[in-house]
């Protein structure tokens, strides 16, 4: 959506225009959708978390301001739940930020039905491929998986990011550079 | 930005583009989107009757607070109410002019009100005065000094 027609809608869903706020979901739902699976490693828990990230933009955008940064209040809001989930499984004691249990039983609901229809063995590779990257993202930090997925859902620069993280961009940029070497020898390794 | 960050952010951005497709996921469930449109919907409605409640709390309580300063006033023996006579303003004046700073802290009040119903982890609330006690502390003020 060209600029002027998003300033035109943020303006309406200050104003809790119910059309702008759908129109808002249908723009924004896919990448927070990404981001938030990524986070969590499950398709329940982001689609959970995706309801909530809406609902606090419809508590909060009457004191939002807008200032040409509607996509860094929005996905800092899903970052946060997403943190705070992974705290609260933390505490309930899993040992991993990403719930590798629930993205394995899950998988079968991925939106795949034409390619199921089409070819059962691309289906079975699509799903160990959702799965192989869960898991290699699950052995970053917690920090650096966060830097580099909201580099990719949000489009954010790097330096927005590490404005809305609270970090100098240099560290931003390391962390990114380390964790994609990384996942890239894990994702390309044997 | 100096270069070496430069630098560095063109790589990053450049190992980003060639792991990016593997990162993609999947689209959320078609009827999951809707069901967000519909809470999302229904949050919208809940926000208005919270508005309409505080609406009414403020009127009412305006009222109120009137009501009891007229029984307080008409009732009062002439050694209370003396200070009247001598503000420097008529007593009809300073009652109005009091009546008007109760109802700026009312309304300063209502936004606290509706800012604490929707506290978030969102940025700070601009609209918001800095204090947002001083018109209430301002009407106190402007009391204490009519009643000498």
């Amino acid at each position: 959506m060209e600029k002027g027609g998003l300033d035109h809608l943020l303006q309406r869903a200050c104003r809790r225009d119910p059309q702008a706020l759908h129109e808002l979901v249908d723009l924004y739902s896919a990448r927070l959708f990404g981001l938030l699976y990524r986070l969590t490693g499950s398709r329940e828990t982001a689609e959970d978390l995706m309801q909530e990230t809406f609902l606090r933009v419809v508590r909060n955008i009457g004191s939002y301001e807008h200032d040409g940064r509607f996509e860094s209040w929005l996905f800092r809001i899903a970052a946060n739940l997403a943190r705070d989930h992974a705290r609260k499984r933390k505490r309930r004691g899993a040992t991993a930020t990403i719930d590798f249990s629930i993205s394995a039983k899950d998988s079968s609901s991925y939106d795949l039905a034409d390619l199921r229809q089409a070819d059962p063995a691309a289906e079975v590779d699509q799903r160990e491929a959702q799965q192989r990257v869960n898991q290699s993202l699950a052995r970053l930090s917690e920090a650096d998986r966060e830097i580099i997925l909201l580099r990719h859902f949000s489009g954010l620069s790097f330096n927005e990011i590490a404005q809305m993280l609270g970090i100098p961009v240099g560290t931003a940029l390391a962390r990114a550079h380390r964790a994609l070497r990384k996942l890239r020898r894990m994702l390309e390794g044997p | 930005m100096n270069d070496d960050i430069k630098q560095l952010e063109r790589s990053v951005l450049a190992e980003l583009e060639h792991l990016g497709p593997q990162l993609d996921a999947p689209p959320p469930r078609g009827e999951w989107v809707r069901a967000v449109q519909i809470a999302v919907a229904d949050e919208i409605d809940r926000w208005y009757s919270a508005r309409r409640r505080l609406a009414l709390l403020r009127s009412v309580g305006g009222l109120a607070a009137a009501l009891l300063l007229a029984v307080g006033l008409l009732h009062a023996p002439e050694s209370a109410t003396s200070w009247l006579l001598v503000a420097d303003q008529p007593p009809e004046q300073a009652v109005e002019d009091w009546l008007g700073a109760i109802e700026d802290s009312s309304d300063q009040l209502a936004e606290l009100l509706e800012q604490a119903w929707t506290v978030d982890a969102g940025p700070a609330d601009d609209e918001l005065p800095a204090d947002p006690f001083k018109y209430l502390e301002e009407s106190l003020d402007y009391f204490n000094t009519l009643s000498g």
